[in-house]
């Protein structure tokens, strides 16, 4: 019996030594092993909006030529860019500069007139009244700025849905993406001539622009984060805006988690004719619908969105 | 004194194993066994212990002689770059100072946070990182601590590891300046490496890269995002004195 207890005891005292000294023994067999790779994982946090209200930002591209008043030259374009951050979704309304409408303390004229009587102020208080949407924020570019604004980025990759040609302009594209420099930019946002439905579809190319560099602020943050520094600094020094600059770092970061796929490019429809001698745009009872639509959620229902301008161009 | 009959037995004429099994008991005549069969095993399992205390690691402090104490390895982030980003037309090279000031105390703080999320062994043996927390903003606290695994060592790097050290770390920083060019936001770009010793003898590189977006406090500065990536990976170990896995995975 004793002698089993002590085999037993043998055997349990080499068990524990033997265990403990593997515990303990060097790590010499670690060279012999492949290299592995253990747990990749990545931690992330956006300090994004996350209200269900809409953000509206009024977009304002100034027709002023080198010396003139920025601020109250004629409004060259004009969208409206909604913001849903709780849904992660957006929708850019253009309206046509040459909307004959009501401006606030003056009477009827085309809106672009707007800034010219009051500046920026006046034509946010237009566009409020025509549509109904309270407007958060407004950001005012001219030419150069904006070409400054595309050239600080490195350029904007953009979709050219069609063939472009306009002396005008300057616009010279062939269908398909490319990488614009400001220049370039600014002459495919500018050309009407190459379009059918003239203003109607150089709004719809101005809010295509906007989408594109929604698209590329998303990728260049996803890739490099602190590539958001040099978009926020490149559009502050080129654009003029009553947003402070940690407003603006805020929208900045939300706009990291709007899918560009789901912003829809809505142009406010109308008709063209003439008032006092001028060419004017007469919105449609369509376009109304759209405003109530887009008050009420920032967003345009599929239902309410009208053909595109540019149709015929895109087959 | 007689030789005691289970030395002189043949082998396979006392088999324990069989005996337990089939339950047979055969009487034999009371032995007295020789002091080595008490001694050596009584020896072993006291070494076993002795060994145990003095090699074990994590989970409640370190052992003795694998370096495993609760010394904090020394680390300081290396700046390689402070840029300073201007919000109005004035020259960047005019605001560098700026710049390399607001670095200095950005890297503070990331060598804190570092500090604490892997390599002070009081945090990482009980996976606990107080500390680390306050370095973030409210908002992003809470996103923070719930990326605790990624941001940190771990929770359970206590029974992961028996020592960290080794640590290596490279630190970029852009300053984005207001308009009164007053600092408004900076973003550390940062690499971190240290050599983990597992409890099973391999060595683990433990990397931590990305970005964190901070903003200045009255008394430094304080993250409110950050976009990080923990890549470790098993590394052979130099042979030699003076070898540096960390390096060698560099």
């Amino acid at each position: 019996m004793k002698r089993r207890i002590a085999l037993v005891s043998l055997a349990v005292a080499a068990w524990i030594g033997g265990s403990t000294i593997g515990v303990v023994t060097p790590p010499g067999p670690a060279a012999a092993q492949p290299l592995l790779q253990i747990e990749p994982a990545h931690a992330g946090y956006v300090p994004a909006l996350d209200g269900s209200k809409p953000i509206f930002i009024l977009f304002i591209g100034s027709g002023a030529r080198p010396g003139d008043d920025v601020e109250h030259s004629l409004a060259d374009s004009i969208h409206i860019l909604s913001i849903v951050p709780a849904k992660h979704k957006a929708a850019v309304l253009g309206i046509p500069r040459d909307s004959y409408v009501s401006i606030p303390g003056t009477g009827s004229d085309k809106i672009n007139a707007a800034m010219v009587y009051g500046g920026p102020q006046l034509l946010v208080e237009t566009v409020e009244s025509l549509t109904g949407v309270r407007l958060d924020y407004w950001a005012l570019t001219t030419f150069g700025g904006f070409q400054a604004v595309i050239n600080s980025i490195g350029g904007l990759t953009v979709d050219v849905p069609f063939a472009m040609q306009d002396s005008a302009s300057g616009s010279d594209f062939e269908p398909g993406v490319q990488k614009l420099r400001g220049d370039e930019a600014l002459a495919f946002a500018r050309d009407r001539h190459s379009l059918p439905a003239g203003d109607f579809g150089r709004s719809e190319d101005g809010g295509r622009l906007i989408i594109a560099a929604l698209a590329q602020f998303r990728k260049e943050f996803a890739k490099d984060p602190s590539r958001l520094l040099t978009w926020v600094a490149g559009g502050f020094r080129n654009v003029q805006t009553q947003a402070p600059l940690d407003e603006v770092l805020a929208l900045a970061f939300t706009c990291t988690l709007v899918n560009p796929k789901h912003v829809e490019n809505v142009v406010a429809p109308g008709s063209t004719g003439m008032a006092g001698g001028t060419s004017i745009v007469s919105l449609s009872g369509e376009a109304q619908m759209i405003f109530d639509d887009l008050r009420k959620d920032g967003l345009v229902s599929k239902r309410n969105i009208p053909p595109s301008p540019n149709e015929s161009l895109l087959g | 004194m007689a030789t005691p009959r289970w030395l002189c037995e043949p082998p396979g004429t006392g088999n324990l194993g069989r005996d337990l099994v089939e339950g047979r008991h055969r009487p034999t005549p009371q032995r007295r066994f020789p002091p080595a069969v008490w001694i050596v095993p009584t020896a072993l399992v006291a070494l076993g212990v002795v060994l145990f205390l003095l090699f074990r690691g994590g989970g409640g402090g370190g052992g003795i002689l694998d370096g495993g104490d609760d010394t904090i390895p020394a680390f300081d982030f290396r700046l390689t770059r402070a840029l300073p980003i201007l919000v109005t037309d004035k020259k960047p090279t005019q605001f560098e100072a700026t710049a390399e000031d607001v670095a200095g105390q950005v890297s503070d703080t990331m060598t804190t946070l570092y500090t604490e999320a892997f390599l002070d062994p009081a945090n990482w043996r009980d996976g606990s990182y107080d500390e680390v927390w306050p370095l973030f903003e409210d908002g992003s606290q809470a996103a923070a601590e719930q990326d605790g695994a990624t941001l940190t060592l771990g929770p359970s790097a206590g029974d992961r590891f028996d020592k960290v050290d080794q640590p290596l770390g490279r630190l970029s920083v852009k300053v984005l300046l207001d308009r009164t060019n007053q600092p408004a936001t900076a973003v550390a770009i940062v690499t971190f490496k240290a050599l983990g010793t597992a409890k099973d003898g391999t060595h683990i590189l433990v990397v931590s890269t990305g970005q964190y977006f901070l903003r200045p406090l009255s008394d430094g500065w304080q993250v409110y995002s950050f976009s990080v990536s923990r890549d470790d990976h098993e590394v052979v170990p130099s042979p030699g004195p003076s070898s540096s896995p960390t390096a060698a995975a560099s």
